[in-house]
């Protein structure tokens, strides 16, 4: 649901499904495994440990994976274990 | 460096249920050969002045939690020398997030397209070296020498089922003819039933 709002580049605001009239716009979690949302929990720590959104830093989840980037990285990693985290934080 | 806490509760319990393969050296002619499921190892072969090899078919590395299950699994058994992996589904691009703290990764891809694959932790206060590998589409076969004690020889092949059999034993006896007599471990998952 989320990646094909994504895809679609729709915006769904609280009108559209009947919560009054407002505009505030309705936004998507992913649901995602413990074993994943500790995962991501522990990522978005070492985004913030690393400099965050000013060191070109981020983590995000997408179809219940979670995805890591620093600068230097061509392209993002699927982290899927404590072990990689640690090992990015090393560097 | 500020660690983040020790692997996820859950995650060893995961791994416990392959069955995996510790080894023991003491001397070259003396072999201790474990066959059982990992929870019945950690009690086992406490003497410090053994080499200790594991061996697993990890099926992909790649899995959630997997790399994590393993660490602990290495944990608990405590100062295992080398860690030996068949079908760990990698990529060239992908072996730099997959290190091991304190084990150094030699990994033998699929050349092309996803699964199959070798791979070796060795402890980094050991020295090591890729001989010779072999890798096609389907069966990867991998000897390195890793100095514990004395030069061990170390083959370390997989090979899918339903695959061309002739084509993967040509590669192996090549290779198998080159190793010598002694100081050598064979391991792997050959299909071949």
């Amino acid at each position: 649901m989320k990646a094909d709002l994504l895809k679609k580049k729709v915006k769904i605001a609280a009108s559209h499904i009947g919560l009054g009239s407002s505009n505030e716009l309705i936004f998507f979690d992913d649901h995602l495994t413990p074993y994943q949302s500790a995962l991501a929990y522990k990522a978005r720590q070492l985004r913030d440990r690393l400099g965050g959104r000013e060191k070109d830093v981020a983590t995000w989840t997408a179809g219940g994976k979670v995805f890591f980037k620093r600068a230097t990285d061509v392209k993002a990693v699927i982290i899927n274990s404590v072990v990689q985290l640690n090992s990015l934080g090393d560097e | 460096m500020s660690s983040f806490s020790p692997a996820h509760p859950q995650c060893d319990k995961h791994i416990y249920k392959y069955p995996c393969n510790l080894f023991c050296f003491s001397s070259p002619d003396e072999c201790i050969d474990n066959n059982k499921t990992s929870s019945n190892l950690c009690r086992n072969m406490t003497d410090s002045n053994l080499c200790r090899f594991l061996y697993l078919n990890i099926r992909s590395l790649k899995e959630a939690h997997k790399l994590d299950s393993l660490h602990t699994l290495i944990d608990s058994l405590q100062s295992v020398d080398v860690v030996l992996l068949t079908e760990t589904w990698l990529n060239e691009h992908e072996e730099k997030y997959y290190n091991l703290p304190g084990y150094s990764l030699i990994s033998l891809n699929r050349s092309k397209g996803r699964g199959g694959g070798v791979a070796a932790y060795v402890k980094n206060s050991y020295t090591c070296s890729i001989v010779k590998s072999v890798t096609t589409t389907t069966h990867s076969i991998l000897h390195f020498t890793v100095n514990i004690n004395s030069k061990f020889h170390i083959l370390l092949f997989y090979n899918p089922s339903l695959s061309n059999l002739s084509f993967f034993l040509s590669d192996f006896e090549t290779i198998l003819r080159e190793l010598p007599p002694s100081n050598t471990l064979v391991m792997g998952d050959s299909n071949f039933n």
